[in-house]
């Protein structure tokens, strides 16, 4: 859009035709008072942007899918007994891996990807597994001096996001962006920083309650008790805002365990604890969902 | 229309005053006059891809415009409209598998356009105690009852139940000392808090209904908290 600004005419100027002409050929093209500079360039439409906000999205079925939600033949993900954990990536019920992908997803700075997922799941054990691993901690019995050993029963499963950034083959699966793997040595076993933790799931293995505790000491009638699980659900959302152009290829969830809460002097932990894994100690799921979306934040 | 000045001056010449009046009614006119009809488009320029009308809904908490359609609603707080599910309504527990909605946790947006929309939802619940006699396998075991929850889109006929998730029963059943309780408090049986997040392709105008509905085999279940809300981007 113009605006007409011209010098006005002052007493004893003189009349140059050069000048007459210019004043008036002003009021002409590009000046033009017409549809262009009244309508379109007014508005300022080639100031606005035609991008839209949602730049690619994608959703699956992850698991046994929308079959399973009845819980009839879960799958099953095994715990470990050597460092680190295996991962198992989620399966359907014919045992096809269920990821989400693959696409290519050209992620600029400016952009986000956000992802949610949700999934069926149902520790399984059988016994005290607990029992002489990690987690256990002395309780004095009344007013004497002897005690009853009880673990705080944090011990956990995880699901956790990985990403294939490397090609659509998906066979490049690696843990997200400041997400750990949980192979750092810590406590003797290995493990990850809770602070590394965030596209990780926490799934409880079992409930462990001592209803006879009285002021922090044990009452003594009443032993430690464990209620199992059940089925329940794990959810989780990621979001990664790329500092610079990268392609995410694909997306899945794997299951590993069992872990316990640990600590440094500076740190938290969730750390292996191979002493409770075992055959009879696994991770059942069924259906869930995965959905990723990548959107524009800025201009 | 453009303006054209009528007279042009030429070096060496008299500057007619005639002519300089000439050019300045000339002008006048095209100032006042000069946006023919040719100039105005007759025909729609800006369309709704372009600007939509700005829609509140303060009862909903949802809110339309340009983008498209965000916000709410939510329980208001623990209690406050607390809601339920019941396997007296689903048949659960006797071999029926009858979803049926959440009564409160709906919302209805109009789709003007192709959208991409993200569902989000919550809830908090307790169910049971439910100590009622199993009858296998009409009726579960205790430890077995669940109460499932999933999200629906256009109607509770289709709940997508890929993304249903479950809470047990407090199956531990009733205080032995007193019937007024359970025997094991909800933070160690009974207890779910879940949230989860869809996505949904309107590829057309319409109407969008997002809910929660529920499958229960657990006689009693309470929704403390619970929240629904949409976020959805037009194409």
């Amino acid at each position: 859009m113009s605006r007409i600004i011209r010098t006005p005419y002052q007493p004893g100027d003189l009349a140059d035709p050069a000048r007459a002409n210019a004043d008036f050929a002003a009021f002409s093209q590009p000046g033009a008072i017409d549809g262009f500079n009244l309508r379109d360039a007014a508005i300022d439409l080639p100031q606005l942007a035609s991008n839209i906000i949602i730049l690619n999205t994608a959703t699956t079925e992850v698991g046994t899918g929308a079959a399973g939600w009845q819980h009839n033949t879960p799958n099953i993900a095994p715990s470990s007994v050597v460092t680190p954990a295996t991962k198992t990536p989620l399966v359907d019920a014919s045992g096809n891996p269920t990821p989400l992908g693959p696409f290519a997803w050209n992620l600029v700075a400016g952009d986000v990807l956000r992802v949610y997922w949700d999934l069926s799941v149902r520790p399984k054990y059988a016994g005290t597994p607990w029992v002489g691993n990690f987690g256990e901690i002395d309780i004095q019995i009344g007013v004497t001096s002897s005690s009853q050993v009880v673990n705080l029963g944090g011990h956990c499963w995880l699901i956790s996001l990985q990403w294939d950034i490397t090609n659509a083959s998906l066979t490049n699966w690696t843990e997200v962006f400041g997400q750990t793997g949980y192979t750092s040595a810590v406590g003797g076993t290995v493990g990850g920083r809770l602070a590394d933790s965030p596209a990780s799931v926490p799934v409880p293995a079992w409930k462990l309650s001592t209803l006879n505790l009285l002021n922090g000491k044990w009452g003594g009638s009443s032993i430690e008790i464990d209620e199992p699980t059940g089925w329940t659900a794990a959810n989780g959302a990621w979001y990664y805002l790329p500092a610079g152009p990268i392609t995410v290829y694909g997306l899945r969830l794997v299951i590993h365990g069992i872990y316990n809460p640990g600590q440094t002097a500076t740190e938290n932990y969730l750390i292996l604890d191979t002493g409770v894994g075992g055959n009879t100690q696994v991770l059942e799921y069924d259906g869930g969902t995965l959905t990723a979306i990548h959107q524009r934040t800025g201009a | 229309m453009a303006y054209t000045p009528p007279n042009t001056f030429l070096p060496g010449t008299v500057v007619n005053s005639v002519q300089v009046q000439g050019n300045s009614d000339a002008l006048r006119v095209y100032l006042h006059d000069g946006i023919v009809a040719g100039d105005l488009l007759a025909a729609r320029w800006a369309d709704t891809r372009h600007i939509q009308s700005p829609q509140v809904d303060p009862y909903l908490g949802l809110q339309h415009g340009v983008t498209g359609w965000q916000g709410g609603q939510d329980s208001g707080g623990p209690l406050v409209r607390a809601t339920f599910t019941t396997s007296y309504m689903t048949g659960g527990k006797y071999g029926s598998a009858e979803w049926i909605p959440v009564p409160q946790t709906a919302l209805r947006v109009s789709i003007r356009r192709p959208m991409q929309l993200l569902y989000h939802y919550r809830w908090e619940l307790i169910a049971g105690p439910d100590n009622a006699p199993n009858d296998a396998p009409r009726i579960p075991d205790q430890d077995e009852r669940l109460v499932a929850v999933a999200p629906y889109i256009g109607s509770v006929q289709f709940p997508a139940v890929a993304s249903a998730q479950d809470t047990v029963n407090n199956h531990r059943g009733w205080g032995a000392s007193s019937t007024f309780s359970p025997e094991n408090p909800y933070n160690i049986v009974g207890w779910g808090s879940k949230t989860g997040t869809i996505l949904q392709s309107f590829n057309g105008i319409g109407t969008g209904t997002f809910g929660l509905c529920s499958y229960s085999e657990v006689d009693r279940v309470a929704f403390l908290n619970w929240q629904v809300a949409v976020e959805g981007y037009y194409l």
